[in-house]
């Protein structure tokens, strides 16, 4: 197959403009540094009052952030990936050779993708020696699903970038189009999803199970809340917990609120809510974006 | 067998019209010439041919597949110089050529192929990004000649070239045709082509005028001269009328003159036409057309040309 020959050329071509090392070093700053302070202020404060601190927490405080951040990393290094080629050029280089488009959407997405998730988990690799060297006990499964989850996050969003990549014609429409989606993702998407139930207890005669299964639907749809969910499972008994852990807000209010959720969902959640479909929404984000960009790309005169 | 075959293709781009029933075959082992202005439609002809654009009417088929369906099978067998490409950057000269041959699974040493094209071994371990426009130009043409195509596409070769490099474009297109590969190439200078092609096609404003073996044109030209005629007046009508006489090709007026191309027994009845209408001849030359007065007068951008192929 011949994306495989584009893989590697992409690959190779990251690996000399640094960006794959540079990621390397960012990650292993960003997840080390804190787990070096985790396991030596937080840790050492926990073994005085008796208690055994675990990754778990770590893993926690960690998620949060990266829903914010690892999708950052991989819309910047996936957005020009196409458009950047017909920029330059090179995409007719490219096209002259024996590929066709979808090997070309096929191979950047594995190259980038790529060009992400190993930092990623190099960086997971070095933050889990700092660990073994502290007194922080180590919860290996946790860990290790916690750092490949973080790899998905961020080769969906590559994926979704490339999916901008090949529909727009210049770099710059696709920034503009991949940017759009973070931010509706990651800044709008509570407010859409709220604004949709509210529409629906209105106008709709839905019960409140219903509601609160929809709603939480809603917020799986959205990758970045997919991974929150998934790594909050890591550490929850039942599925449930982990779904209504995505109701938002602080203080008094929020706990209300996530206990209501808890109280109308009951212990199990349907099966769209269940664990295999929110992984199963995730990896869809994979192949949505990416054919949809393909199909633009396939029909348009480059 | 037919390499290369449009029939009554067309392709617009919204109102514009960048091709009009082009009607093109191309033999194989042949090398055909394909000549026109820039802007004249021959690189959307090359899009055609490696599926980079669809036409908006016709069929396009290269080396028996059509070029849209079968676009890969096409261009396994197909080595393509583009217009207008970019090189990455970061990558050296070596590297380039290896990713064409993952591509085309051919097996090949790098270096013969870049000696080939003229690039040292230094050039192929720098990066790509620092070769001159000529450099990359060498580059290209190396990666398309991996793995012996059937089928040579080459747009514009000579861009950036020196006039010794372009000879050796030139060296290395008969090479490949004595292999027994086919050649398609474009250029705005006739020069780059007549020595090398069997036949060639000129193009203006996306329509074809002309389509002869080197030879073929030579020989109109050898029959045909060049009337440069100072009149007093300029009545459009009456050059409209000489337009119309036998054996008149091409009719231009620069001021108060007309050049009129034409066989060299209408060069009479061209006279008389204009003095019988009232252009008084105050005085005319005659000169022996070259092919490159014939290639410029096809391909002139200036409106009152009338060209009869």
């Amino acid at each position: 197959m011949s994306w495989e020959a584009v893989t590697k050329k992409d690959f190779q071509d990251s690996i000399r403009s640094y960006w794959l090392w540079g990621l390397s070093v960012l990650f292993i700053v960003f997840f080390g540094v804190p787990a070096y302070f985790f396991a030596d202020r937080v840790g050492s404060a926990a073994q005085q009052q008796g208690q055994q601190l675990s990754t778990d927490a770590f893993l926690n405080i960690l998620a949060e952030v990266n829903a914010f951040f690892v999708p950052v990393i991989a819309i910047v290094i996936a957005y020009a990936a196409i458009a950047g080629e017909r920029d330059s050029g090179t995409l007719k280089l490219l096209l002259s050779l024996p590929h066709s488009r979808l090997d070309v959407v096929v191979g950047k997405v594995l190259g980038r993708g790529a060009v992400v998730a190993l930092p990623v988990l190099v960086g997971f690799v070095v933050a889990g020696g700092i660990f073994l060297v502290t007194p922080v006990e180590f919860g290996y499964a946790n860990y290790a699903l916690f750092a490949l989850l973080t790899a998905l996050l961020g080769v969906t969003y590559v994926a979704i970038a490339i999916g901008f990549s090949a529909a727009a014609d210049s770099a710059r429409r696709a920034m503009i189009g991949t940017v759009g989606i973070y931010v509706l993702f990651t800044l709008l998407w509570n407010r859409f999803a709220s604004g949709l139930i509210n529409l629906l207890s209105e106008y709709a005669d839905l019960g409140g199970e219903s509601l609160v299964s929809i709603h939480l639907l809603v917020k799986v749809l959205n990758p970045s809340q997919a991974y929150k969910s998934l790594t909050l499972r890591l550490v929850t008994d039942t599925a449930a917990q982990a779904r209504v852990s995505l109701i938002g807000g602080g203080g008094l209010q929020g706990q209300l609120n996530r206990q209501m959720y808890a109280q109308a969902l009951g212990d199990s959640v349907p099966f769209y809510l269940s664990d295999m479909a929110v992984v199963v929404f995730m990896l869809a984000w994979l192949v949505i974006l990416p054919a949809a960009g393909y199909y633009v790309f396939d029909q348009a005169d480059l | 067998m037919t390499a290369i075959e449009l029939r009554n293709v067309a392709k617009h781009y919204g109102d514009v019209v960048a091709l009009a029933n082009l009607d093109l075959e191309i033999d194989e082992g042949e090398v055909f010439g394909f000549l026109g202005p820039n802007g004249a439609g021959k690189s959307t002809t090359i899009n055609l041919l490696l599926d980079f654009v669809r036409p908006t009417v016709g069929s396009v088929q290269v080396l028996g597949h059509d070029a849209h369906e079968e676009s890969v099978a096409v261009r396994r067998r197909t080595g393509v110089l583009p217009e207008a490409f970019g090189v990455y950057e970061r990558l050296t000269g070596t590297e380039h050529i290896e990713f064409a041959m993952e591509s085309k699974d051919a097996e090949t040493n790098p270096a013969n192929v870049l000696d080939r094209v003229g690039l040292s071994s230094s050039d192929a371990e720098r990066k790509a990004g620092e070769y001159s426009k000529g450099m990359r130009q060498r580059l290209a043409l190396g990666m398309a000649l991996i793995g012996e195509p059937d089928l040579l596409i080459l747009d514009e070769p000579s861009t950036g070239l020196d006039p010794n490099g372009a000879r050796e474009m030139r060296e290395i297109v008969r090479e490949e045709n004595a292999r027994g590969a086919t050649v398609f190439f474009s250029s705005h200078i006739l020069g780059q082509v007549e020595a090398v092609c069997d036949r060639v096609g000129i193009l203006r404003d996306g329509e074809l005028v002309a389509q002869d073996s080197v030879e073929g044109l030579r020989d109109a030209v050898g029959t045909e001269s060049t009337l440069r005629i100072s009149v007093d007046s300029v009545n459009e009508a009456i050059v409209d009328e000489v337009r119309a006489l036998d054996g008149v090709s091409v009719v231009d007026v620069v001021e108060k003159t007309v050049e009129v191309t034409c066989s060299d027994d209408a060069k009479t009845a061209v006279l008389s036409t204009l003095e019988d209408g009232g252009m008084a001849v105050s005085d005319f030359e005659t000169e022996e057309a070259s092919l490159e007065d014939l290639f410029a007068a096809y391909t002139r951008e200036d409106e009152p040309t009338e060209v009869d192929a």
